[in-house]
């Protein structure tokens, strides 16, 4: 039984829209089982989410349990006009900026201890490290205005006017702030050109 | 300089595939005639390529699931909110459903403790009997009541009832340990100051034993260790006095005037007998409950206490006595300990205003209705009684002889003596005939009396042994029937003619 569920929760590759939908109205008629796919389908794109925009693999599962349970609570006002993941993204995103900012904040007052959400400065990166390591660094690097666009663009392949709506911004600032972070990354990765070519 | 990165900023929209088809035409257009931007273009795919290349997707959490649904049952989610409130939300339900519910029923408290209140009184109302007649309440103590106030409440003289005016003119009861305190006027010194005779003495006896039987329904106990006290006993110590006054006017007025503060007349007038008349026809069924819980009022089966009290008469007389009645003799009511913890709980109805002493438990009678007329201050009556008893001469007897046929005594009135010589007669008669020469009143001082009864019981010499017994018994009868005999024949003429008469009129 517990196979076919699993089964079932496979499939959403190839789901279409409707079926977020689907779940939801089943959920809100009080299936359980419903909200359990639809976490099923996003968690990870949520968890990576999370990750890109974080950086810090510790918080990771606690923002993205909190994006469901904020879900979970609130899908029942969700009014069926938009994609649900645009919706889902947007919550993520607004629990991850609560983060940062609880980070940034806190960092006031312990700027010699906090140091786990220190992202690495370009200066510190290892020479030795391999390709990914050094793109994933430069990518950290960027700020979050700049930095979140790209990954739910170029990791959750967003389209602009998803990633406006759920940044609850303008498309052309997107298109913007999407142009300004690659820039920025040619600018960081510039010293490891050679490595790069490799 | 904007151109230019306008330029950039739709290539990098271009390979998103994000621009407008207008868009897209013209950076192609611009794409095939401009090897700068091509090679950009081509930097700007690397990139991409390199970006998505790079970021690698974080491992699966396969336990993602069960632990995010755990953490939504521990949080109850929709309702976690609800539940932090739940102390909150209840209260003021609570509050608000009682606001409600009083609105309805503003008695209902009022209803909850009255039933609480029965329940307790039901335990102490059951098997009430009445305590006076335990303890076989005397004229003398019913007298006493009359006149004091006071009732003893057990037979050892160890707790007795106290009526009582506050500072601010309530009546009040109190329960007392100790014993009772004796006034200057008993019922015998009574009698005695109004010369009373032994006809008048049993009417003055028979008032005060109607009252007994009345009295006997007042105060009641049973074995939870209560005791109920009909507040009608503040109308019977009234109207009991004044009954006693009443017919005492009728017998002796001048006495009775020297005794009493006010005017003999007074107790004849209707009020008091129609007060009289009303208390003994009044039945009034509201006790007051003294128990280790509580004080309290309620009503009493006083006709079942009646049939009770009845029963327990003829059983008496059957000679049965108290085994078979089975009645407490001691009520058991501990003012040091019992009481004094009501004092802590407060327990009792509020109506009533209960004082607390080492000794002593004091309430205080929120209503009652007394015979409207005044009384005498019987408190200073002993100081009024004792006077007249003083100014009484004193006849002293004295017999010098006393055989079968004859007895020769002496007897002293105040200075003067006198002699008598003659067959037997009765004290009585010697009484009247003193009464003749002397208008006044007289006591007989108890010594004098006991010489003559000692006499008497030594000249009978009975004897238990059966034949003997027997044969005294026969000669008893025959002096009895010579005595009868002589006090038909009595030739009282004769007998002033034998006794001298006083040298001088006693006053009196």
């Amino acid at each position: 039984m517990i196979n076919n569920e699993e089964n079932e929760m496979e499939v959403p590759k190839i789901l279409n829209l409707d079926d977020d939908f689907t779940l939801i109205k089943r959920f809100n008629e009080g299936d359980e089982l419903a909200f359990k796919k639809l976490v099923n389908k996003h968690k990870e794109k949520v968890r990576n989410l999370v990750y890109l925009t974080v950086g810090n693999s510790n918080s990771i599962d606690d923002i993205s349990q909190d994006v469901f349970i904020t879900v979970y609570k609130s899908v029942g006002k969700f009014r069926f006009d938009a994609q649900f993941t645009t919706w889902l993204y947007k919550v993520t995103i607004n629990k991850c900026k609560d983060h940062l900012r609880k980070v940034k904040l806190r960092s006031i007052f312990m700027p010699i201890n906090d140091d786990e959400e220190e992202l690495p400065a370009s200066a510190e990166f290892n020479t030795n490290s391999d390709v990914s390591e050094i793109v994933q660094n430069a990518i950290r690097k960027l700020p979050d205005k700049l930095r979140i666009p790209l990954v739910l663009r170029e990791i959750q392949e967003m389209s602009y006017q998803e990633i406006a709506d759920s940044m609850q911004s303008e498309i052309g600032t997107v298109k913007s702030r999407i142009f300004r972070a690659r820039e920025n990354l040619k600018t960081y990765l510039k010293p490891y050109e050679k490595e790069l070519i490799k | 300089m904007t151109k230019y990165v306008n330029e950039k900023e739709m290539l990098s929209a271009y390979l998103d595939g994000e621009l407008l088809p207008e868009e897209k035409n013209l950076i192609e257009e611009k794409l095939s005639y401009s090897k700068e931007l091509k090679e950009q273009l081509e930097e700007l795919r690397k990139l991409k390529a390199l970006t998505q290349k790079s970021i690698p997707l974080i491992p699966e959490d396969p336990y993602f699931e069960t632990r995010l649904m755990a953490q939504i049952d521990k949080k109850n989610t929709g309702s976690f909110k609800v539940k932090k409130y739940v102390p909150v939300f209840s209260f003021v339900l609570l509050a608000v459903f009682l606001m409600v519910f009083l609105k309805a029923k503003p008695d209902f408290f009022n209803d909850v403790f009255d039933l609480q209140k029965n329940k307790i009184a039901s335990l102490y109302t059951k098997n009430l009997k009445p305590l006076l007649f335990a303890s076989r309440l005397s004229n003398d103590e019913i007298f006493n009541f009359a006149m004091y106030k006071q009732l003893p409440l057990d037979n050892n003289d160890k707790q007795y009832l106290l009526l009582g005016y506050s500072p601010e003119g309530k009546e009040y009861f109190e329960v007392k340990s100790g014993n009772i305190k004796e006034g200057g006027m008993d019922l015998d010194k009574f009698v005695t100051a109004l010369n009373l005779n032994n006809s008048q003495k049993k009417v003055v006896d028979s008032i005060l034993n109607s009252y007994s039987t009345r009295l006997q329904t007042e105060v009641l106990i049973n074995d939870n260790n209560a005791l109920a006290i009909n507040p009608n006993l503040w109308n019977y110590n009234k109207v009991i006095a004044a009954d006693i006054f009443r017919y005492a006017a009728s017998i002796n007025k001048s006495v009775l005037n020297k005794i009493l503060p006010v005017s003999v007349s007074y107790y004849d007038n209707p009020k008091v007998v129609a007060a009289i008349n009303k208390i003994k026809s009044d039945d009034n069924a509201d006790y007051i409950f003294f128990t280790p819980d509580s004080i309290f009022t309620s009503k009493v089966d006083k006709e079942k206490i009646k049939r009770d009290l009845q029963k327990m008469k003829i059983e008496l007389r059957k000679g049965l006595q108290e085994v078979n009645i089975n009645l407490p003799k001691e009520i058991r009511l501990n003012i040091d300990q019992t009481i004094k913890s009501l004092k802590k709980e407060k327990t009792w109805a509020h109506n009533f205003k209960v004082n607390f002493d080492s000794n002593e438990c004091r309430v205080e009678i929120p209503q009652i209705v007394i015979p409207q007329f005044d009384m005498p201050e019987l408190d200073k009556l002993d100081e009024r009684l004792n006077e007249v008893f003083n100014n009484l001469k004193n006849m002293d007897i004295k017999i010098e002889k006393f055989d079968d046929n004859q007895i020769r005594m002496k007897y002293r009135m105040g200075d003067s003596s006198y002699e008598y010589k003659g067959n037997i007669p009765n004290i009585d008669s010697i009484m009247k005939d003193a009464r003749k020469h002397n208008k006044g009143n007289y006591k007989i001082n108890g010594d004098s009396l006991k010489i003559v009864i000692k006499e008497l019981q030594d000249s009978l010499k009975l004897n238990f042994n059966l034949p003997e017994f027997k044969e005294q018994m026969k000669y008893f009868q025959k002096q009895m029937q010579q005595f009868q005999e002589q006090m038909k024949n009595l030739d009282t003429d004769g007998i002033k003619k034998r006794i001298k008469k006083p040298k001088e009129p006693v006053e009196i």
